[in-house]
């Protein structure tokens, strides 16, 4: 519930930023709408896997950056000097940095099927990026406690592609979800790549917010003195 | 009653830099306890590791019986930072956020209260737009919001007019009276004079003195001696020097019995002796090693 509270302060200081994201899919729906065209599906397609893509990137950069912010505007010390755990406050960070791809993919959602691509190409495409995106907050909450914040959002995104570079045999649920993407959905096995990967991404995200937790514990906040 | 606030030999390094060196003392309930030092001594590094934002390199130390860090200690802490930050939102919002954090929803009477109490008025606009000093009320009234058995004040008047410091002066006394331990970081010595029970001095990162600022005080007591019927010789002048101006001489009260000596064998009759009490400002000076001019101290 605190992480919750602190969360929604974040994402509260940013509220225009997050704006123009919610409005951002309403306004590619309206460009690709405007006169009466009607985009090809393979277009569709194309423009849904690169905002989802987008959406991958802002997690990353979001997540990357926010503790850095917090520590050098100081704010972490309003929190963190009252009954807030380390764990409760990179919780607020992991939140402030899913929420708003939550609303994102929910934008998605009610614009998507405006654009008229194959309803199997939006939920799979959809469901991919939400899933990919609870592991990316927690890669770029553990990169950004030491890394700067654009730095930590681009080796999130990198140790997340990471599993594409696994041989055929040995590629988990995570590189179907990164191929759903990338390539267009899953055209077999659908119900099990989307199961192993809910059940891969729990685990895989809890465990990468585990480690951070236990990293930030360790750490000294770094504070700009006055 | 144990301590509230407990340092116990706490060190801490950055790198080779040492910031801390076997640091111990206490903050009793009921009592203010200032923290003082030259800049870069290891006041903001100490209340940092009782807060929680930096762990010790070596020792331990407690808030209210448990480990420095530990978040649900917290909740009886309230913390004043030097430069407040704030979230978007009124005073009403910023209150009710620190409250919250420390599990406290406070009504809407108890948050005007605290307002009146620290003195700030203005209540609705974007706290973000306070002046310094409005926001140093305001950081002030998140501290208390939640009635808190321990307060870390770090320059708490610091951006306050003469009339604000006054108002934080008897508002830390009422919350002494109250029962609150203090730990009060300040570099208007006169202040932290005015109000404190004990002062802890740090140096370079060391503990220099720690006590009752009375002792303290007291420790750099000098007298004022003034003859009559006196006309002191090289001798006299070259081991004591002159009186000033009325005829008076001031020297160390240790020394002072070999002074009287030394005049009555000279044939001076004694009008009076006069303790000299030091002030905090001096002996900040004395403890630094430097003169009221910023030179080194001369020895006496």
């Amino acid at each position: 519930m605190k992480s919750l509270r602190i969360a929604w302060q974040l994402l509260w200081a940013n509220r225009w930023l997050w704006l123009l994201l919610v409005l951002w899919p309403w306004g590619m729906a309206a460009i690709l709408l405007v006169g009466g065209l009607h985009p090809a599906p393979e277009d569709v397609e194309a423009a849904l896997e690169q905002q989802s893509i987008y959406g991958l990137a802002l997690v990353a950069f979001a997540g990357g950056a926010l503790l850095g912010n917090e520590q050098r505007s100081r704010r972490i010390v309003l929190v963190l000097s009252r009954a807030v755990s380390r764990r409760q406050y990179l919780g607020a960070l992991w939140l402030a940095a899913f929420l708003p791809l939550v609303l994102y993919v929910l934008d998605l959602a009610l614009t998507g099927p405006l654009l008229g691509p194959p309803p199997f190409v939006l939920w799979q495409t959809l469901g991919a990026l939400l899933l990919l995106s609870l592991t990316t907050a927690s890669l770029a909450v553990m990169a950004s406690l030491t890394l700067p914040g654009v730095i930590a959002g681009v080796v999130s995104l990198v140790v997340l592609s990471v599993p594409l570079l696994l041989p055929p045999g040995w590629q988990i649920a995570q590189t179907r979800l990164l191929q759903i993407l990338l390539s267009g959905p899953a055209t077999e096995h659908v119900r099990l790549v989307f199961g192993a990967g809910c059940l891969e991404t729990l685990v895989l995200s809890g465990a990468i917010f585990e480690a951070a937790v236990r990293i930030f514990e360790r750490r000294d906040l770094r504070l700009k003195s006055e | 009653m144990p301590a509230a606030l407990v340092f116990e030999h706490i060190s801490k390094s950055f790198g080779s830099a040492r910031a801390l060196a076997d640091v111990s003392f206490a903050v009793e309930p009921g009592e203010i306890v200032g923290l003082v030092g030259p800049n870069g001594a290891g006041k903001t590094t100490a209340m940092q590791i009782a807060l929680g934002f930096l762990l010790a390199s070596s020792g331990s130390g407690s808030l209210m019986g448990r480990r420095f860090g530990d978040a649900e200690a917290r909740r009886s802490l309230g913390f004043v930072p030097d430069a407040p930050v704030f979230f978007a939102g009124n005073a009403f919002d910023a209150l009710r956020f620190a409250a919250q954090l420390n599990d406290v929803t406070p009504t809407r009477e108890a948050m005007e209260q605290v307002l009146t109490r620290v003195g700030l008025t203005e209540w609705k606009r974007d706290v973000r737009r306070f002046s310094r000093g409005m926001q140093q009320r305001l950081a002030l009234a998140q501290a208390l919001v939640h009635s808190p058995r321990v307060l870390i004040l770090d320059e708490p008047a610091s951006a306050l007019d003469p009339l604000g410091v006054f108002d934080v002066r008897t508002l830390l006394k009422e919350l002494r009276a109250e029962g609150a331990a203090i730990l009060l970081s300040s570099h208007q010595l006169s202040e932290v004079a005015l109000v404190s029970d004990r002062v802890a001095f740090l140096n370079e990162g060391a503990l220099v003195r720690y006590g009752r600022l009375d002792e303290l005080l007291g420790s750099a007591d000098e007298v004022e001696v003034a003859l009559s019927n006196f006309v002191p010789d090289a001798g006299f002048l070259t081991r004591w020097g002159e009186a000033n101006t009325s005829g008076v001489w001031r020297v160390r009260s240790g020394e002072s019995r070999d002074f009287l000596e030394d005049a009555w064998a000279r044939g001076a009759e004694l009008i009076s002796v006069t303790p000299v009490r030091g002030d905090l400002t001096a002996l900040f000076l004395e403890w630094t090693g430097k003169s009221a001019k910023g030179d080194e101290a001369a020895p006496r």
